[in-house]
């Protein structure tokens, strides 16, 4: 009853588009499943059913995005939309596609998540009108919806100057923009500046943009902390603290983004060593230049190995796949290294460039840990200072709190709390951060129910 | 040198442990006003205690000492959940064994005259009394074996609590703390070394379940433990699914080599057997499998898959429920099931462990009769069906 590939990818962004693509033409069998109707990861979200507007917006992304998956419908892999993996374990897989479960047995599985917005629980942050830019991005591209004006755009990173210019160019008025990053961030980073040299068009477009933004007119607030949003869909006020000051700004819709953080559960799940971040503070797959992680048979690429953004998650997704074509016995290790050089170079080029990225929106320690009042378990709805009371009284770990308060033991396992969990705790405690082992991920990676389960096809003992 | 020269560095009594065992075992130490250390290498808990269900019950032995040892250590909840000040959600509402067996039915009417003459509460429901109370119940289910003060509780608030109360009376807590061998002195206990030092005491109570193994070498005894891997599903909340907890009694019987009805070959490998235990916070706990696997604690879709299958056929409205979680956990098992309250050849070296699928349940008994063994008296239970000898090889003759 099962199946077998000699590849199974997980994620149908650019890296797992790009592995399959070069996977399938060295020969190897492959099937990639992806929990969207589409290929095309967050980034190329519904790129190839943009409407012209969109694709104007979008300009080059959604170009070369239509590109890619064009190449990769056409590159003969199996293809499963809508397709969630929720087990792993060495040589197999298991997938919910259209309510039935089952076990794919595959030669090697190269995890390819991606990245998700980091969620940065403040007070107010779960009323309905609050979201994530990634979260209203997606929207507008998937669905073409875009947020109701005026909108605040309140947090840090290259994603939230670019969903200001998203909102202007599609005459949503901004009302304001609060960042919890600071002007000396950027002075910090001006050391690594000439990395910029190397990958100039990037900084180029990403330059240009940023100069938008300051020259759009909307009000920019730096270093906020304390930030509060209190009000209701259509009608909110942010309040904030910056400069010794306390400021207030109205919106009707609020954005929030504190940057991406790599979607490691899948990894976690198979067992992969993983290795802390310590100026975006987050737990990325650890992995070399190949992708292979610290599991025999499991390999990464893209995002959920460290975010680098898509055109390094296109190189690692067809580096990792040469290098499971030199496992499999297609390719010979000089052959490998020789195909693979130019996305090598390109991606030393990428992580300098990186470098500045994440120095210029190094993400501030304090603004990741929670006001009393915030609710950080949205599924069993603990707030902070409900958590922090049981860490008073000896927790002194994720998995030790949650034992205790129940938080992550809900649907969505703890992709919601678990780290602003892990910072609280690492405030309380004294521990290092990095010392603090994640909540354990566990099957499934998503809810599935019993009729599922019970009727999954498996080979007979 | 005098070992009690710096009084953070001795102890009358060092606690192996910080499950619901060693942490209700340095509970009772503790309130007796013993000196006690309690070192655990995670938190409290940490291992088997942290991954299991949540009952504290009598009605998988047949009437006899085990029996009475269950529900002599279930009867002291009530006063240990009135002295911690950590609600651990003991609730003794019943647990029912359900009978789809025709064959079944006699032998477990004959049971509950043994059980009831222990003081164990049992009623027969059948099969219009079962549908009355428990319309959620498969229709072909025949009749309902109830153990009405069997309880449910959230054991990782138990053995948090029992810590967090030991710490109050005066035990020094060590949790992230890890043994690194244990100092004989003239073949007696002389101390424990960890990565935090060396804590002199005469006294060492091994309570590491699936672990005690590895403290037992150190002093170079056998400890008979294999860990015995449990599987769990958890279900979405689901209020109304089933009014307490429930497990299926064709397994007891199968445990005596009797083949169940409808039961695949993967269930009598994995040793599946229905458990549903709806918690306080409205997710409902679905097992039972019994596999020796080391020391995994992995989920195993194969089996995943076999108890929900399980769980379905007594409970047909679980079908489009939705499956959150699942988790795994280690019993400690001995060779005979009965766990070792013991003290050891090893002067000073005492073994609290083994409980398999009762450690919750028996754990503030094990606490209590450790702390009656220390003292030197008359121990309110015999403990000689538990000594670790009866696992020994007989001694020589001089």
């Amino acid at each position: 009853m099962s199946t077998y590939y000699d590849l199974c990818v997980i994620g149908a962004g650019p890296a797992g588009m790009s592995a399959a693509i070069r996977a399938t033409r060295l020969g190897l069998s492959t099937l990639v499943a992806e929990r969207q109707p589409g290929p095309g990861g967050q980034i190329f979200r519904s790129a190839e059913s943009a409407s012209p507007e969109l694709l104007r917006l979008l300009g080059h992304d959604c170009a070369r995005g239509r590109k890619l998956i064009r190449t990769f419908r056409a590159c003969g892999a199996e293809f499963w939309p809508e397709a969630t993996v929720w087990g792993l374990e060495p040589g197999a897989v298991y997938v919910s596609r259209g309510g039935r479960s089952r076990a794919v047995r595959a030669g090697h599985v190269l995890i390819a998540t991606g990245a998700m917005e980091r969620p940065v629980p403040v007070p107010g942050w779960t009323l309905p009108g609050v979201l994530g830019a990634g979260a209203a991005d997606v929207l507008l591209k998937s669905s073409n919806l875009r947020p109701e004006g005026p909108v605040v755009l309140v947090g840090n990173g290259p994603l939230l100057v670019q969903s200001v210019h998203h909102l202007k160019a599609l005459g949503v008025p901004v009302s304001a923009l609060v960042t919890t990053g600071s002007n000396a961030a950027a002075l910090r980073a001006l050391p690594l500046a000439p990395a910029a040299l190397l990958r100039p068009a990037y900084f180029a477009a990403k330059g240009a943009l940023a100069a938008r933004v300051l020259l759009g007119g909307a009000p920019r607030y730096s270093g906020a902390r304390d930030i509060r949003i209190t009000g209701r869909d259509g009608d909110f006020t942010v309040t904030f603290r910056t400069g010794g000051r306390v400021r207030s700004v109205q919106g009707a819709t609020v954005l929030l983004h504190e940057g991406v953080v790599p979607e490691t559960r899948a990894t976690q799940l198979a067992g992969c060593r993983h290795d802390w971040h310590a100026k975006q503070r987050h737990w990325y797959a650890a992995a070399d230049v190949w992708g292979r992680t610290s599991v025999t048979g499991v390999s990464v690429a893209g995002d959920c190995a460290g975010v680098l953004g898509a055109d390094a998650a296109m190189a690692r997704g067809r580096l990792a796949a040469l290098n499971v074509c030199r496992e499999a016995g297609r390719l010979s290790t000089a052959r490998r290294d020789a195909l693979g050089r130019a996305d090598r170079l390109s991606l030393v080029r990428i992580r300098a460039a990186q470098r500045l990225l994440d120095t210029v929106f190094a993400v501030a320690p304090e603004v990741l840990l929670p006001a009393d009042e915030a609710v950080v378990c949205r599924c069993e709805e603990l707030t902070a200072g409900e958590l922090r009371t049981l860490l008073a009284a000896g927790c002194a770990s994720p998995d030790g709190l949650k034992a205790q308060s129940r938080a992550g033991m809900g649907p969505c396992q703890g992709r919601m709390c678990g780290q602003a969990v892990a910072e609280m705790i690492a405030q309380a405690s004294g521990i290092p951060l990095e010392d603090l082992a994640p909540y354990r991920a566990r099957m499934p990676l998503f809810p599935l129910s019993f009729d599922e389960l019970a009727e999954m096809a498996l080979p007979p003992l | 040198m005098n070992d009690q020269q710096n009084k953070h560095d001795a102890a009358e009594v060092v606690v192996l442990g910080g499950g619901a065992v060693g942490t209700a075992v340095a509970y009772y130490l503790a309130r007796a006003g013993r000196n006690v250390a309690l070192v655990e290498l995670g938190e409290f808990p940490w291992g088997s205690s942290k991954r299991c269900d949540g009952h504290a019950v009598t009605y998988d032995s047949p009437p006899g000492y085990f029996s009475r040892l269950c529900k002599a250590g279930l009867d002291l909840f009530p006063e240990v959940a009135a002295d911690l000040d950590v609600d651990f959600d003991f609730e003794p509402e019943g647990v029912g064994l359900l009978i789809d067996d025709e064959r079944d039915l006699e032998t477990a009417r004959a049971s509950i005259e043994g059980k009831r003459a222990e003081g164990i509460e049992v009623q027969f429901w059948d099969r219009a009394e079962l549908r009355r109370r428990e319309p959620g119940v498969a229709d072909d289910v025949l009749a309902c074996l109830n153990f009405a003060s069997d309880a449910k509780l959230n054991p990782m608030r138990l053995a948090f609590g029992l810590a967090r109360r030991a710490g109050a009376y005066g035990a020094r807590l060590m949790p992230r703390t890890r043994v690194t061998g244990i100092e004989t002195r003239d073949g007696a206990v002389a101390a424990v070394l960890t990565d935090r030092g060396r804590i002199a005491s005469p006294v060492v109570i091994d309570a590491c379940g699936v672990w005690a193994p590895l403290i037992g070498q150190m002093v170079g005894l056998t400890i008979p433990i294999r860990p015995r891997q449990g599987q769990i599903l958890v279900s979405e909340k689901l209020r109304g699914l089933a009014s307490q907890s429930y497990a299926e009694y064709g397994y007891l019987a199968a445990k005596g080599g009797r083949k169940r009805n409808g039961v695949t070959a993967d269930m009598e490998a994995y040793g599946v057997a229905l458990v549903a235990e709806p918690t306080e916070a409205g997710t409902v706990l679905f097992g039972s499998s019994r596999r020796y696997v080391g020391l995994d604690t992995s989920s195993h879709p194969g089996v995943l898959r076999a108890m929900a299958q399980r769980a379905r056929r007594f409970f047909p409205r679980l079908a489009e429920a939705r499956i959150i979680r699942c988790y795994a956990g280690l019993r400690p098992a001995t060779p005979d099931g009965k766990p070792i309250i013991s003290p050891t050849p090893v002067p000073g070296f005492f073994v609290a462990a083994g409980h398999e699928g009762n450690g919750i349940g028996l754990s503030l008994i094990t606490g209590k009769l450790v702390a009656e063994l220390l003292g030197g008296g008359p121990t309110s239970v015999d403990l000689a069906p538990l000594r670790l000898e009866r696992f020994l090889e007989p001694p020589h003759a001089a």
